[in-house]
């Protein structure tokens, strides 16, 4: 076992680690802009992590440059793509979930009660 | 504004080209052909994207270019600390989702944020936008002339934007020392006050 192995096994767990929480966060939050935070920014470090993984097990080669731009490829296209969806959402009038609004909304519940 | 749109499209052409021979390894005519073949296709499936333009500014922009008077040039050296903050910054806001996520309170407080700045370009405000989405807790829903709409998730991540250190960062990618960044700062925090 090498040092580059262990890097690289470290880098592919962690981002999984970011990519399941991304999935977890998409099924708990409450609203679409709070998915949107989710999938937006924990699959992008997710992805770039197991990328940067690959690096390393690839060793330096021209197969690990083509990996260095994928990373930078995501970096740009994912938050772009996030922005489209939130954009998209807002220009259809869709509510974002607020604290406040829930708790008015419990207080109601409970005097018509 | 007609040559402006093909000149664009043959110039994207050449960039494409060029990214699948760096790519591709193979130099027989039939990989090469390949690449022409999807290199055209793609450029003629971006000329028709190519001709509304989504923002006035790019028209401004263009012709400013074209004059010799473009606003603000990018600074690369200080690309190369923006990048590694900007990464080191990425890497916070996933931990902050990570643990709103798995709290089972979930501790989560979102607001609206509205605000102007003040920034040279139109690249710039993209770059302003991506930051935004990349950095704790935010997402650019929208830009409209110098107004972006910002969703936080948490009020931890509102600091980011209203300290003004985000937008400074990138404003600093095109001038020494500017000015006040972010002005007139509103947040919304229910849905009656959209």
């Amino acid at each position: 076992m090498e040092i580059q192995h262990l890097i690289a096994i470290f880098l592919i767990s962690s981002g999984a680690f970011f990519l399941l929480i991304g999935s977890i966060g998409l099924i708990r939050f409450p609203d679409f802009f709070s998915r949107t935070h989710a999938t937006g920014k924990a699959d992008t470090l997710g992805v770039m992590l197991v990328i940067a993984g690959l690096i390393f097990t690839q060793g330096i080669s021209v197969n690990s440059a083509k990996l260095l731009i994928i990373i930078v490829f995501v970096g740009i296209t994912n938050p772009t793509a996030t922005n489209a969806l939130a954009r998209a959402a807002f220009n259809f009038r869709e509510v974002p979930w607020f604290k406040k609004d829930k708790l008015e909304e419990n207080k109601k519940r409970k005097e018509s009660a | 504004m007609k040559r402006i749109f093909i000149l664009n499209s043959v110039i994207q052409f050449i960039l494409l080209f060029g990214l699948w021979l760096l790519l591709s390894g193979h130099y027989d005519p039939t990989h090469i052909l390949m690449g022409l073949f999807s290199c055209l296709l793609v450029t003629l499936l971006n000329l028709r994207l190519r001709k509304y333009y989504y923002f006035k500014e790019e028209l401004k922009d263009t012709e400013a270019k074209i004059k010799g008077i473009a606003p603000g040039r990018i600074r690369i050296l200080r690309l190369f600390f923006y990048i590694p903050w900007l990464i080191w910054q990425i890497v916070i806001s996933s931990l902050q989702v990570a643990y709103a996520v798995l709290r089972p309170k979930m501790p989560i407080d979102p607001a609206l944020i509205r605000f102007k700045t003040k920034l040279p370009n139109l690249e710039s405000k993209v770059i302003l936008g991506n930051s935004i989405t990349l950095t704790p807790g935010t997402i650019t829903i929208r830009i409209e002339g110098d107004e972006f709409l910002v969703h936080a998730l948490m009020d931890v991540s509102q600091t980011g934007i209203l300290d003004g250190s985000l937008p400074t960062e990138v404003a600093k990618l095109y001038e020494r020392t500017p000015e006040q960044v972010v002005q007139q700062v509103e947040i919304i925090k229910s849905s009656a006050e959209i």
